[in-house]
């Protein structure tokens, strides 16, 4: 197993009651928050928005409706990953369009660099967090920053 | 040995995630060493799968090819999991 870089999970970059009218507001809202960070390029919304039209990420996983929203390497400054709890879902299409639109209740926007095996490790720690019930409701009720970032960090080392 | 390709919109993130867990449960049954996994943008994936005998993707199975289909998706929600091995692992015995 891969040790895993839980260094991308970043109190700042953990987001509650989000405000967003729907996924592009979601996104241009998003990279604002992104870009004044430092983390994204200017190209970053119309690649994600492009990307996430063409291969959808939404998943209705075990024990929570979630979108993994992610983009190719080259239009990121830096490797992180942002947490957002929507203030109400956003809706994204079903990834490999399987099924109805997900009502997203927690978004992790995934920005991955490269085939680094922590970060992939990171994405297979989250499919077992988001298949477990206990550990989605865990991850839902955290309402501070650190509690969030923690609490992710907690249930991505367990094995 | 069998070449299974594993495709994502970009042949990074989702999978490489796939991709370890279908290698875990091959080598689990005992098929280790009997395939390979090639990873791929889907874009990538028709030339991939030209001669390959199962195309494993995370997004909608693309135009023309060739060779068995199987959704990663399973791997990623828990839903249908076992049906989803079962397929994978029958493709891979034959």
């Amino acid at each position: 197993m891969a040790t895993i870089d839980t260094d991308l999970f970043k109190p700042e970059l953990v987001f509650f009651d989000f405000e967003a009218e729907d996924r592009e507001d979601f996104f241009k809202k998003l990279g604002k928050e992104l870009g004044d960070r430092g983390y994204i390029k200017d190209t970053w919304y119309d690649a994600i928005t492009t990307r996430e039209a063409n291969y959808p990420t939404g998943l209705a996983c075990q024990a929570i409706n979630v979108a993994i929203p992610h983009t190719d390497p080259e239009h990121l400054e830096k490797p992180y990953i942002a947490v957002i709890k929507p203030k109400k879902p956003v809706v994204f299409e079903y990834m490999a369009g399987m099924g109805d639109p997900v009502p997203a209740e927690l978004i992790v926007n995934l920005g991955l660099l490269q085939h680094a095996e922590g970060q992939v490790a990171i994405l297979q720690a989250l499919m077992r967090v988001f298949m477990d019930d206990a550990a989605s409701a865990d991850i839902l009720a955290q309402d501070t920053p650190e509690g969030m970032v923690e609490t992710m960090v907690k249930y991505c080392v367990a094995e | 040995m069998k070449k299974i390709v594993l495709a994502c919109g970009s042949g990074i993130a989702t999978s490489t995630a796939v991709a370890q867990k279908v290698s875990t449960l091959l080598d689990e049954k005992g098929f280790k060493g009997q395939y390979h996994i090639v990873q791929c943008a889907i874009a990538e994936a028709a030339s991939q799968c030209a001669d390959a005998d199962l195309l494993i993707a995370t997004t909608v199975a693309p135009a023309g090819i060739t060779c068995e289909f199987v959704s990663g998706l399973p791997f990623l929600t828990g839903m249908g999991l076992a049906d989803t091995q079962q397929k994978i692992l029958d493709i891979v015995s034959k």
